[in-house]
C-alpha cells in the first residue's frame, strides 16, 4: 500500500469489484422482472397501480360475477359463460381492458427509458441492444398474461368447486385445459406484439398510448365496411383487419368449437377456416418482434 | 396574450411525427368512405354517411381520441416537463393561459375531425339530394369538440394521469358502463353530440336515431363546457409554483 501510494498524490482506496459478475443473462432477466412490476405499477406510487389493476380487475370482472353467481345460486356456470367466448365479441368488455392496458404499458415500459435517457446506461452494460427489446417484449406479454389466462383459470378452477364432483369435473373438461393456455398465451403474444412496436415509435406517453388504441379502435370499423361493402376476395380477407375477430377465429379453433353467430356475422360472410387467424395471428406476432429488434438494434442514443 | 400561447401551444402540439399521427386518425375514416363508394354495400349512402362514417367512426372514435391527445398534449406534457413553471412566471392572468390552450386544443381537433368528417361525407354522399345530416354533424362535431378539449384540459389540469382517466372516461364510462346501464347516456359528451347533430341533421329515425332529447343535450353540454373550463381556470389559478421543477 505504502510503495503505490508513492506515485499517487491522493489514494482514495479505491477498489475493484471482485464480487462475482452475473452476466448478459442475469441483466436481461432482471429487466424483465422489472418490466413485469412495472407493468402493474408495483414499486411506484398508488396512482401508478389504478389503472392498470383496475384493468385486470375488469378483465377478470365476467369469471368473478358468475362465479359468486354461481355460489350463490344454483346455476350451471358452464352452460352460461363458455372459456372461448371470454374474450369474443359477446362479452365485449374484457376486450376493451385488454386493449386500454395494452395502450397503457406498452408506453409505460419504453417511453419511460427513452424519455428519462435510460438507454444508453442499459446498452453500456452487459445488456445487449436485443436483449433489451427482448426483455421488454416478453415482460409486456407476460403481464397481459394476468389479463387473459388468469380469469379463464379463475373460472374453471371455480367452475371445478361450484359442481360437486370435484375429480369428476376435471375428468370431464381436462381437455379444456391445452386450449385456454393456448389461446391465452397466443392472445398475449399477439398483442404484446402490436403493442410494443407501435410504442417504440414515440418517447411522449400521450402519442404512444393514442397510437397503440387506435388500431384497435378504427380497424375494427374499417374491416366491417370493407366485409359489408366487397363481396370479393379482398372484403372477406377485410375480417383479418379487426384485431378482435383474429384472436376470435383461433380461440375457436383451439377449442375447436363452432362460433354462435348469425350468418350476417362478418367472421361467417369470410367463412375463413380457423386455422388461418392462427397462422395470421403467428405470422403478425413474428413481424412484430422482428421489427421491434430492428427498431432497437438501429436506434441511435 | 391568448393569441400568443396560442400560438405556443399549437406549435408545440404540430411537431413533424405526431402531426403524421393525426392526419393518420383523420384519414381512416376517408378511407372508410372510398372503400363504401367502390364497393356495393346494401345499406343506403345516407344510412352509412350517418351511422358508420360520421356517428362510429367520428363521433364515437377520431373526436374523442384527437381531443384527448391534444389537450393532454397541450397542458399535460407542459406540467410533465416542468416547463409550465416559465409560463406561469409570466404576468399573465391565469385564465388566460387554460384560454390559449384550450383555444389552440380545440382549434386542432377541429381542423383534424372536421377535414374528416366533411370529405368523407362529400365522398359518401356524392350523387344524393338530401346533404343536411353533414350539416348536423359538423355543427355538432364543433361543439362536442369544444366540450371533450375542455373536459381533458381540466383533467390534465387535476392529475398527472390524465390520460388514462381520459381513456378511462371515454371507453370504460362512455363505452362499457353505458351498455350495462343505458342510464347513463344522459351524462355521455358523446350522446349530447350525437343527438344534436340528428336535431340539426333531421335524418328520418331509420336512417339515424339518437337517445337523447335536443333541449336536454343543449342545455347538458353547455353546462359541461362552461362547468369544465372553470374549473380548469380555477384549478389553474391555484397552481402553486414548487421552487424543484
Amino acid at each position: 500500500m505504502t510503495e503505490r501510494a508513492a506515485g499517487n498524490i491522493y489514494d482514495l482506496g479505491y477498489r475493484r469489484y471482485e464480487g462475482r459478475r452475473l452476466g448478459r443473462w442475469d441483466a436481461a432477466l432482471s429487466l424483465y422482472v422489472h418490466g413485469l412490476r412495472a407493468a402493474f405499477g408495483l414499486g411506484r406510487r398508488t396512482r401508478s397501480k389504478i389503472f392498470p389493476i383496475g384493468l385486470a380487475l375488469l378483465a377478470g370482472l365476467p369469471a368473478l360475477a358468475y362465479l359468486m353467481g354461481a355460489a350463490f345460486f344454483e346455476i350451471n356456470v358452464s352452460d352460461v359463460i363458455k372459456a372461448e367466448d371470454y374474450f369474443s365479441t359477446n362479452i365485449f368488455f374484457p376486450q376493451v381492458a385488454l386493449m386500454l392496458f395494452v395502450a397503457a404499458v406498452g408506453p409505460e415500459l419504453l417511453g419511460r427509458d427513452q424519455r428519462h435517457s435510460i438507454l444508453s446506461l442499459y446498452f453500456s452494460r452487459s445488456l445487449s441492444r436485443l436483449d433489451y427489446a427482448a426483455s421488454r417484449y416478453a415482460a409486456m406479454a407476460t403481464a397481459i398474461l394476468a389479463l387473459t389466462l388468469i380469469p379463464q383459470a379463475t373460472l374453471f378452477l371455480g367452475n371445478a368447486l361450484v359442481v360437486d364432483n370435484f375429480g369428476g369435473y376435471f375428468r370431464d373438461e381436462w381437455k379444456q385445459i391445452g386450449p385456454i393456455i393456448g389461446s391465452s398465451l397466443l392472445i398475449s403474444v399477439f398483442f404484446a406484439a402490436i403493442g410494443m412496436v407501435i410504442s417504440a415509435q414515440s418517447a411522449r406517453r400521450t402519442f404512444a398510448t393514442i397510437g397503440v388504441i387506435a388500431p384497435f379502435i378504427f380497424l375494427p370499423v374499417l374491416s366491417g365496411v370493407l366485409i359489408s361493402s366487397l363481396d370479393n376476395l379482398a372484403g372477406r380477407l377485410g375480417v383479418f383487419l379487426n384485431p378482435f375477430f383474429v384472436i376470435d377465429g383461433f380461440t375457436y379453433w383451439f377449442f375447436n368449437a363452432t362460433p354462435d353467430l348469425s350468418e350476417e356475422h362478418p367472421m361467417m360472410r369470410a367463412a375463413f377456416s380457423g386455422g388461418w387467424y392462427f397462422l395470421f395471428a403467428i405470422v403478425i406476432t413474428l413481424v412484430g418482434i422482428v421489427l421491434l429488434l430492428r427498431h432497437y438494434r438501429r436506434k441511435s442514443l | 396574450m391568448i393569441v400568443l400561447v396560442l400560438n405556443l401551444t399549437l406549435r408545440q402540439l404540430l411537431g413533424q411525427k405526431r402531426t403524421l399521427l393525426l392526419i393518420g386518425l383523420g384519414l381512416v375514416p376517408i378511407l372508410a368512405a372510398v372503400i363504401f363508394r367502390f364497393g356495393d354495400s346494401n345499406i343506403s349512402a345516407l344510412e352509412f354517411t350517418a351511422e358508420f362514417l360520421l356517428n362510429a367512426l367520428i363521433v364515437n372514435a377520431l373526436l374523442p381520441l384527437t381531443a384527448l391527445l391534444l389537450a393532454t398534449a397541450a397542458i399535460g406534457s407542459e406540467v410533465e416537463d416542468g416547463t409550465i413553471v416559465y409560463l406561469l412566471s409570466k404576468p399573465v392572468e391565469r385564465w388566460r393561459i387554460v384560454a390559449g390552450k384550450l383555444t389552440a386544443a380545440w382549434g386542432a381537433t377541429l381542423v383534424i375531425v372536421l377535414a374528416s368528417a366533411a370529405v368523407g361525407g362529400v365522398v359518401a354522399l356524392a350523387g344524393e339530394n338530401d346533404w343536411r345530416i353533414l350539416g348536423g354533424f359538423v355543427i355538432a362535431l364543433a361543439v362536442g369538440s369544444l366540450a371533450y378539449s375542455s373536459l381533458f384540459v381540466l383533467l390534465s389540469l387535476l392529475t398527472s394521469r390524465a390520460l388514462f382517466a381520459g381513456l378511462a372516461y371515454v371507453f370504460v364510462w362512455e363505452f362499457v358502463i353505458t351498455n350495462f346501464a343505458p342510464g347513463v347516456q344522459r351524462f355521455s359528451i358523446r350522446e349530447f353530440t350525437a343527438s344534436i347533430a340528428e336535431a340539426i341533421g333531421n335524418p328520418s329515425d331509420l336512417v339515424f336515431d339518437a337517445d337523447l332529447g335536443t333541449t336536454y343535450s343543449v342545455i347538458a353540454i353547455v353546462v359541461v363546457t362552461v362547468a369544465t373550463a372553470g374549473l380548469a381556470v380555477w384549478r389553474l389559478s391555484r397552481f402553486q409554483l414548487q421552487e424543484t421543477v
